[in-house]
């Protein structure tokens, strides 16, 4: 059964379309990276997963129902971004709160992990850094349990050690207890270990939703001469180019054949797989050139 | 949360409002307080008893509320509410001051001057002011005065 | 069964939340109290002015149209949807606190009347210049207590409901609410049909009737109020 079924998902506000006609379907069970720019649409995409937002268009179905203004699906669904607590709300109540809201809500594991990663539970929120607002939000969001729970920008502010032990404790937790994961983010490097699913938003369009696998074999950084690499521009999709001289570097779609492939090892072309934060950005770029060509001019 | 000290305090709320109410005498107890028996001559002045005459009371008696009462009467007294926690009885008897003027061009007026010459306070101990709004509350919370000002019938007061 | 268990967590949990936020507001309201019961005994050469039962009225409608303002702002909705919560519940624990706010109001003004009574009591015992009334019955204190919990009740609903379209639509609100405004100051007949409706409101015979007329104007408040509560989205 699939955790989340968005059928022609359209959200505007105003003439804006901050979500455009996306379809998808995210399977139960899963840890899925959803990745885009800022302003890609991705937090929009959440809230109305969270039932914060109504669809303009199309339909929404999270774990078997619609979603907005609905507490049977609400009571199984935690949503975690940095605006979560009110700044005089005191943590001790805020867990408690969370034992009153989440039936699988594990307080004891809640407050070992505060206390490890030593958060004060009697001071207010107010009181806490950045990095520590975020923690105990992670903390929250991740020992409620929730079937479907998803964390916008979840490493916000966080310290390298803590965004590994943030990686360890999410792929422990999610072992034992198996859920929908959706982490939103820009890192996608760190994210790349821990997500079974990618999918990639830019400008409110699905530009796709595939198995990280899938993400990691898309697409080959191809580095050689000017004359060998030109002649596969209109035979392959290009996501990326950059001339230096006579040397071009290319990022082509995986649609080579072996045979194709070894014609170019023979020819002296490097080829590299490209990375998934790669993929990501050359499939969103604006086509706008680079910022320093802005500087330039 | 502290689930005891919010019921102590539930409890304590609850049993203010009780407290309250029961303390409270019913409005028939409350009426006969200020009937004209509860109050006591604290000061009497002489006054013409001739002729329609005006009295006006000139001077403030704050803190303290009076009413005025036409009553056959040889004298201007001054009473006091037996019924105010305090001595104020006793209090008045040595510290009130009254001053009578005739205010000459009139003829026949005469203005009243009272005053305390030591510092006096006064706490009431009033029921939500809103009921005012009614009639029967409003005239009901009238009757409350320290202070009855009883004058002859032959002279009229001055508002 | 499932969503019966789902909406009652949700809704203790909700409640739980406001319980929290109020332990503040109840602390200024104490704090309120406290200032005009010392001002009155311990600051003041009088003692005169209005008692704790009126100072609570006066400062419930003061505290609870800005108590009203906060809870509808999109801030704070956002906030309370941090936990699994619906519109319907939203409202609902807003009418709730609306409803019982008053009565946690007046009830303590009643505990800082017997204050006010035993520190009356107390000071007579070492002051010989100092008086005091019980100026109250038994039916002027319910009355009292109904008439406030009514008008205190009636406020907060219409500045709730004033506020929940205000945040959902600023400027078709402020644009109806700055029209009757100036219409209140510069047209006289709009201005003398209004107070005649607030006359017709306020002049009543009885407490009952009154009652009644507020009650109603509440409902309508709460109706009114539900509806851009229950059509936002929280952003």
């Amino acid at each position: 059964m699939n955790a989340v079924i968005l059928q022609n998902l359209v959200k505007r506000f105003g003439k804006k379309n901050a979500l455009d006609n996306i379809s998808l379907e995210l399977p139960e069970n899963c840890i899925v990276g959803l990745i885009g720019r800022n302003g890609a649409g991705k937090t929009t995409l959440l809230k109305t997963l969270a039932g914060y937002l109504r669809p303009t268009e199309g339909r929404v179905t999270v774990l078997g129902q619609q979603p907005f203004d609905n507490i049977r699906v609400l009571s199984d669904i935690v949503f975690m971004d940095d605006e979560r607590y009110n700044d005089s709300a005191v943590l001790w109540d805020l867990v408690d709160q969370a034992a009153l809201s989440y039936s699988r809500f594990d307080k004891v594991t809640a407050l070992k992990l505060l206390d490890y990663f030593n958060i004060p539970v009697k001071s207010k929120i107010k009181k806490l850094s950045k990095g520590m607002k975020t923690l105990f939000s992670l903390v929250i969001a991740l020992l409620s349990r929730s079937p479907l729970t998803m964390l916008d920008e979840p490493t916000i502010g966080l310290d390298a050690a803590h965004r590994k032990e943030f990686s360890s404790l999410l792929l422990k937790d999610y072992t034992n207890h198996p859920r929908t994961i959706i982490v939103s983010s820009h890192l996608i490097s760190e994210l790349e270990g821990l997500m079974e699913q990618a999918v990639l938003i830019d400008q409110g369009k699905l530009i796709f939703n595939k198995a990280i696998e899938d993400v990691q074999n898309y697409a080959l950084y191809l580095s050689g001469h000017r004359r060998v690499l030109e002649e596969l521009e209109g035979r392959h999709s290009i996501i990326y180019k950059e001339s230096m001289g006579e040397m071009l570097v290319l990022g082509v779609v995986n649609s080579l054949s072996e045979e194709e492939l070894r014609e170019l090892e023979s020819s002296g072309v490097e080829i590299s797989a490209m990375s998934v934060q790669d993929v990501c950005v050359n499939l969103t770029a604006t086509n706008k050139g680079g910022v320093l060509d802005v500087i330039a001019k | 949360m502290n689930k005891w000290i919010v019921i102590a305090v539930s409890i304590a709320l609850v049993l203010s409002f009780t407290l309250v109410y029961l303390l409270s005498p019913n409005d028939s107890d409350y009426l006969a307080r200020y009937t004209p028996e509860n109050y006591i001559t604290v000061a009497a002045i002489d006054v013409p008893l001739d002729g329609i005459r005006e009295l006006d009371v000139v001077s403030s008696l704050f803190p303290f509320s009076y009413k005025t009462v036409t009553m056959d009467i040889g004298q201007l007294e001054i009473r006091v509410n037996k019924n105010i926690s305090g001595n104020l009885l006793d209090f008045m008897r040595q510290n009130l001051n009254t001053e009578l003027f005739s205010v000459p061009e009139s003829g026949t007026r005469l203005n009243l001057e009272i005053s305390f010459p030591r510092p006096v306070r006064n706490y009431m101990a009033e029921t939500f002011g809103i009921v005012r709004i009614f009639e029967h509350y409003d005239e009901l919370m009238e009757e409350h005065a320290e202070f009855m000002i009883c004058i002859p019938e032959n002279y009229k007061l001055v508002d | 069964m499932l969503s019966q268990n789902s909406r009652l967590r949700a809704m203790k949990s909700l409640l739980y939340s406001y319980y929290v936020d109020f332990k503040s507001f109840y602390g200024i309201y104490i704090g309120i109290m406290t200032g005009l019961l010392l001002s009155k005994f311990a600051l003041s050469s009088s003692a005169s002015g209005s008692s704790s039962l009126s100072a609570g009225l006066v400062s419930g409608v003061f505290m609870l149209p800005i108590a009203m303002i906060i809870i509808t702002s999109n801030s704070e909705l956002l906030k309370k949807f941090s936990f699994p919560v619906d519109r319907n519940m939203l409202v609902l624990s807003h009418i709730i606190l609306i409803l019982v706010l008053p009565v946690i109001m007046l009830l303590t003004s009643c505990g800082f009347h017997l204050l006010e009574t035993l520190a009356a009591e107390l000071t007579l015992s070492v002051a010989e210049n100092f008086f005091y009334t019980w100026v109250i019955t038994k039916d002027s204190f319910l009355v009292g207590f109904a008439m406030s919990y009514i008008i205190m009740v009636c406020i907060g609903g219409i500045t709730w409901m004033v506020f929940s379209w205000f945040y959902r639509h600023k400027i078709a609100t402020s644009v109806v609410c700055g029209t009757f405004l100036l219409a209140l100051v510069y047209l006289r007949d709009f201005r003398d049909a209004f107070l005649k409706l607030i006359n017709f409101i306020f002049y009543s015979p009885t407490p009952g009737i009154l009652f009644l007329k507020l009650s109603a104007i509440t409902l309508i408040s709460f109706a009114a109020g539900y509806i851009p509560i229950k059509r936002m989205e929280v952003k």
